[in-house]
This record gives C-alpha cells, structure tokens and sequence, in this order.
C-alpha cells in the first residue's frame, strides 16, 4: 500500500478523537505554564490516563469502524501505536516549546 | 486463476459451552458458498475466526497455507461484518479512492447514486450505505470475500441487483454468504452449508434443510 494513503488512513482514524486529545494537551500546557513547570511529572501521567480512557471510549463505541481500516490493510495494532506515539510526542514538544518560551 | 480457502479443527467455546466444534468449510475462486444457520450457532463466530479476528483453536489455509491473521492480507480476504462498518464523516468519493474503485462502474450498476459522488456516507439511507459496502468488499482486490448479512436494509430490488453482481463477481474470487434471507442465498450459491450443534453440514438437498430444522422449505 502506498504510504501516502496508509498515513491518511492514519490520520483519518485519529481525527476521530483529535479534538477531545488536543483539548486536554492545551489544558495541560496551560496549567504547567501557570505553576511554573512544577508539576510537569503529574500532568504527564494525567495525560497518559486521559488517552487510557479514550482508548476505552473507541474501542467500545467505535470498534465497528476498525474493520474499515483492517479491510484496507491497516490493523487496530498499527492504528493506535502510530496515533498514540504521535499523540504524546505533540504533548513533549508543546511542552519543550512552553518552557523555552517561558 | 483458481484459488482455495479451507476451515477446520476449529475449536470455540464461550463460557465453557462450546459453540464449534466440528466445522468443514471450503470456498473456492468461481463459487459462492452459503452459510446457513439459525441466531446463535456461531456463523459469524465462524467468519471471524476465519477472518482472524476472533482467537482460538483453528487451521484456516489459503491454497493449503496456515494463515491465523487473514486481515493483515486484504489481498486474501476481505469481510463485510453484520453491521455498517464504514467511518461517518468520509464521502463515497474517498471511499472509493481508499479502495481503488472505479465510481463509475458502481453508478452503471446503481444508477441512483449518480448525483451521490460526495456525498457523506452517513447522508445516505441503511439500504444506500449496505450497497456500498457491499461493492466495495465485492469489488475490491482480493481473492475472497464473506459478507455477513449483505441483504439486511436492502429493498427487493436491490436484492436483485446484488444478487446478478455477486453472480458476476464470483468469476473473480471466491465468496462466502451468511444471510437469514435463505432463499436468496439458496438462489446464488454453489455450496451450501448449514451450521447446527457447533457443526457444518454440507446440504445437498433443501429437504435437508428442513430436517436439520433451521426452515421450512
């Protein structure tokens, strides 16, 4: 499968729950910002908890769809280790961006 | 080219009870096979399995080669489960370029869906998203297909219109079909089994259908 087509797949599955993730990362960038980068620790791991329970969330309602993405070629595996990963890699880098900024 | 899938040993149970236990499936490049049996026997357990989706005992072979996790291959087999299954919010447009279909063939089956190229799946009526569906899987490179329930939400005549495109496709690849739409299996398929007690049963005659008591014919 041409990797273009693989990364907008990709992209597609994880639109379905970008919004509630970026609001919850600005929510905490926002709160690290305002406690001078003191309590980073907690809010990485609330972070992490958050995207635990959307995890939960999709897979009980919107687990019809992973047939879609498996029918293309793209297993549940491959779909939330690439979302995930870049999910919290946009947390780490907002947060490097803050505290330079800071 | 003639291709061969084959099921067997497969072993599921939920709770102790064990739904499969005897189960012989072939489905062949050319043929459609039908998959009979009343709620609860495990047809689409059986597909599942088959499609990798579902863990347990089994052997699943293509041309005799194991394959445990047929759905990492969408050139091997693809699978319209029961339910729609297409993400809300993509146009029949980006459907059909994430399967590499062709629009206009589908609107010369289905002229309705002319004027419906970008429209959202999720605009279009249950029997209008079950026929996309089904086309794409159908349609779609590999070189089997099962659908699960393909005639729930369809009209009559969209049963038909169906019915002459799997006839037509089934020179491509090899399809599996589970419906409670008996007769409209009976009418297309090649093979027919019928799942009763955990087991398959290959029918060869309607009486047998009766007498393994899922229908009156």
């Amino acid at each position: 499968m041409r990797k273009y087509k693989k990364i907008m797949l990709i992209w597609t599955f994880y639109k379905s729950f970008i919004i509630p993730s970026m609001a919850i990362t600005i929510c905490c960038i926002d709160l690290i910002w305002e406690a001078n980068f003191r309590i980073i620790g907690i809010l990485f791991w609330f972070k992490i908890a958050t995207l635990g329970l959307i995890f939960c969330f999709v897979n009980s309602y919107k687990s019809k769809q992973y047939y879609y993405y498996q029918n293309l070629g793209i297993s549940k595996v491959m779909l939330w280790v690439t979302t995930l990963v870049f999910d919290v890699f946009v947390f780490i880098l907002l947060v490097i961006l803050a505290y330079k900024f800071k | 080219m003639t291709h061969k899938l084959e099921a067997d040993s497969i072993q599921l149970e939920f709770s102790g009870k064990r739904v499969l236990s005897d189960i012989y499936l072939k489905c062949e490049t050319g043929k459609i096979t039908g998959l009979l049996g009343r709620n609860g026997q495990g047809k689409s357990c059986l597909m599942k399995i088959i499609y990798g989706s579902l863990n347990c005992q089994k052997s699943v072979r293509f041309d005799n080669s194991i394959q445990f996790e047929a759905f990492k291959y969408p050139n091997l087999l693809l699978y319209l489960p029961q339910f729609n299954f297409i993400p809300t919010g993509l146009t029949l447009k980006r459907i059909f370029s994430d399967f590499e279909l062709d629009y206009s063939s589908f609107e010369k089956i289905f002229p309705e869906f002319t004027t419906r190229y970008k429209s959202l799946i999720n605009n279009l009526s249950g029997g209008e998203s079950r026929l996309v569906e089904i086309y794409v899987i159908v349609k779609s490179k590999s070189q089997f297909a099962m659908l699960d329930e393909p005639f729930t939400h369809l009209n009559p005549i969209q049963i038909e219109k169906v019915k002459s495109f799997l006839l037509e496709e089934k020179s491509n690849k090899g399809l599996l079909i589970t419906d409670h739409m008996f007769r409209h299996v009976l009418d297309i398929c090649d093979n027919l089994y019928l799942l009763a007690d955990g087991k398959t049963h290959l029918v060869k005659s309607y009486e047998e259908i009766e007498t393994l008591g899922y229908a009156k014919i």
